[in-house]
């Protein structure tokens, strides 16, 4: 047994961390799609019918741009409030 | 490359802690959007802009949730100190 385990290079740390990344934003977006869908199924569909009229498909679309409008306004408001949390201690 | 380089290597044991850390923040914000869209856009959530109302209300959320699991926090452990 040796002590010397052999060191990853540069290209292995770089291609170990892309696909670290890579993985965590396909993680974030199917995060966001499943409540996307949740939330605006509940708001717009009450009895499904046997397609999506139109009027569904527009309130489905502004349901999902409106619920990631919501997404970045918490997100930034979470980061400020993290920033103050700092500040003060 | 075993699995032992890449427990020892230090530059790639300080990126999985940030990610770590950028994956709990993350996970932080999608519970608070599902949370404050249901509070703020119950009703209106297929609006075609939100109003600064809407704003408001969700940056207010976001504020008095964190406010919430503070003071929760807080009380819970005095209880635990107090044996409870």
């Amino acid at each position: 047994m040796s002590l010397d385990t052999p060191k990853l290079d540069t290209n292995q740390r770089q291609q170990i961390m892309s696909s670290v990344q890579q993985q965590m934003a396909i993680q974030n977006a199917q995060e966001i799609l499943q409540k996307l869908s949740d939330k605006c199924f509940k708001a717009c569909i009450q009895k499904p019918g046997s397609t999506l009229s139109s009027s569904d498909q527009k309130c489905i679309s502004q349901c999902s741009d409106r619920y990631m409008d919501a997404w970045n306004i918490v997100s930034r408001a979470y980061g400020e409030r993290i920033k103050r949390e700092q500040l003060r201690h | 490359m075993s699995l032992n380089s890449l427990a020892n290597d230090p530059e790639l044991q300080k990126f999985v802690a940030a990610k770590e850390l950028e994956n709990q923040l993350a996970a932080q914000v999608h519970h608070l959007t599902n949370i404050c869209f249901d509070k703020c856009l119950e009703s209106s959530g297929n609006v075609s802009e939100l109003s600064s109302r809407h704003t408001t209300c969700l940056q207010n959320c976001v504020d008095r949730f964190l406010d919430c699991t503070m003071l929760i926090t807080n009380r819970t452990i005095q209880r635990m100190q107090q044996g409870r």
